[in-house]
């Protein structure tokens, strides 16, 4: 396993959006504001920061959903282009905030289908859903319509797809919410896992204890710009990571 | 090649499923083949004694032209319209994208999805018209599913305008913009004459050019019609069945090259 390697480089990356009416275009707003970072392999990457910080953006942006509107990303050298098949996808488990699951799909057949994007056979198909809804709980509700489970049962899910091609890098949007202590505990010891098999975790999460724990980097970012990069260690030796963020972004 | 063409299926299946839970399209469904019901009617009226109307056959087939072309449209509005906005949903469609995929082959899936349901429903439907005609006739009557057919095609070049529209403006609206244009089509063939009054060539040019990029809805009713054996005029078959399908593939090509442009 190659520690140093980068997986992703975010390089002077700003996002602006336009708000438009009709075809004439509006107001400017500055998402991201040159933003810099570099994810090494094997790491377990927290992000962290208010509402409307521009988590959720930097995370569309580095599956190729949107773009930059200036500076580049590269995701295992590749440089990310939505308009390309890039190979990257195919190491790829993401999962994004909120419910986004096609919902009419029985698990197991949810997880048939996302996996069937991916080179996997049937045979290797069939035992990653066992393994993982073994592991996230999920066994008992393999024949049940995605619709009809809790939400946390469809978190749990949703985080089962995303590990459905044993990816190499796994990009996570507020994970953990509404998990259960017991799904949560499974949870981070999937992440530990993923980390000890050389495995990338690039998460984003509003619990910060959750991120303290399990993380090994911690970035904040505040209006779109990058407040502050650390190990985790350096930012909470002065107390917890909740009191360092409030200070860091302004609110004490 | 072949791994592409799989997983574009795989997004069509995904659309047809979903299509399973839309209570509208059942709903639309039954009605319809209540409504194509009706085209039993004129094989009960003829053992009526001093019965003097058309050929029962003819009436049936009338009746069933008429509500399959309302229906067909009514079912393209209105799945097609609530496939789009289920599918394309920004959360679901940025989970699809998250994996080997590209954004094209998703909306060519989403596509071939709506078609297949689109032939099914047509399929049920023509085949309650075929089915009252056989029972009381005994004959095979092909032409049914060829005129319907024609028909078929319309809404399939209804529902590609639908799907281009919607690329540029999500919501229901593209609905409505598309039937406009439809609708506008009705009059396009006549509104050629309008063109005399211009004085300027490049007006006068660029408005035929207009007015010939409109769906040949008239024509292509007049071809179904024919096959059918409503009328009795002479029709061009060729010409309003190639501009469709021309239209078709332009249709869906403006569609994916805007659905491919990342913001």
């Amino acid at each position: 396993m190659e520690k140093n390697k980068t997986i992703i480089n975010i390089e002077q990356v700003t996002k602006k959006y336009f708000q438009e009416k009709f075809f004439f275009k509006k107001r400017e707003i500055v998402a991201i504001s040159n933003l810099s970072l570099q994810i090494k392999q094997g790491e377990i990457f927290g992000l962290i920061g208010p509402n409307g910080a521009g988590k959720t953006t930097i995370m569309n942006m580095i599956i190729g959903y949107i773009k930059p509107t200036t500076g580049v990303i590269d995701v295992f050298n590749q440089r990310v282009n939505s308009n390309c098949l890039n190979d990257f996808r195919e190491k790829l488990g993401y999962l994004p905030e909120g419910n986004t699951l096609h919902d009419y799909f029985r698990v197991e057949d949810l997880l048939d289908f996302y996996g069937s994007f991916f080179k996997l056979t049937d045979k290797q198909k069939k035992e990653r859903i066992n393994v993982l809804l073994e592991e996230l709980g999920l066994e008992h509700k393999r024949k049940e319509i995605v619709k009809n489970l809790s939400i946390g049962q469809k978190r749990a899910l949703g985080l089962a797809q995303s590990l459905i091609n044993d990816p190499e890098l796994l990009i996570l949007d507020e994970p953990t919410v509404y998990l259960d202590p017991v799904i949560l505990n499974r949870f981070r010891s999937m992440l530990i896992k993923l980390k000890e098999r050389g495995r990338t975790v690039f998460l984003s999460s509003h619990i910060l204890s959750e991120v303290e724990k399990v993380s090994d980097r911690v970035a904040i970012i505040n209006k779109g710009k990058l407040v502050a990069l650390k190990h985790t260690r350096e930012l909470t030796r002065q107390g917890s990571l909740d009191k360092e963020f409030l200070r860091l972004i302004g609110v004490e | 090649m072949l791994d592409r063409i799989k997983i574009i299926y795989l997004i069509a299946k995904n659309v047809f499923k979903a299509s399973l839970r839309d209570r509208v399209m059942y709903g639309l469904v039954f009605l319809s083949l209540l409504f194509i019901s009706m085209a039993h009617l004129p094989f009960v009226l003829k053992e009526i004694p001093g019965f003097k109307g058309e050929i029962p056959l003819n009436m049936a087939i009338q009746i069933g032209f008429f509500f399959i072309t309302i229906f067909m449209f009514l079912i393209v509005v209105f799945v097609s319209l609530g496939i789009l906005q289920d599918q394309l949903e920004s959360g679901k469609m940025l989970l699809i994208l998250s994996k080997p995929i590209r954004r094209g082959e998703v909306l060519l899936g989403i596509n071939l999805g709506l078609v297949e349901i689109l032939f099914l429903n047509w399929l049920v439907i023509t085949g309650g018209l075929w089915l009252t005609a056989f029972i009381h006739t005994g004959q095979l009557n092909l032409n049914i599913f060829l005129g319907m057919g024609v028909i078929f095609l319309m809404a399939v070049l209804f529902l590609s305008l639908i799907i281009t529209i919607y690329t540029f403006i999500p919501s229901g609206l593209s609905g409505l913009l598309a039937f406009l244009v439809f609708l506008g089509s009705f009059g396009a063939a006549n509104s050629i004459h309008l063109t005399r009054w211009m004085d300027y060539p490049l007006l006068l040019n660029s408005t035929k050019i207009i007015i010939k990029c409109f769906p040949r809805v008239v024509p292509l009713l007049a071809v179904s019609m024919k096959t059918l054996g409503m009328i009795s005029i002479e029709v061009n078959f060729v010409a309003p069945i190639v501009h469709t399908l021309i239209s078709i593939i332009i249709f869906n090509l403006v569609a994916f090259f805007k659905f491919n442009q990342i913001k």
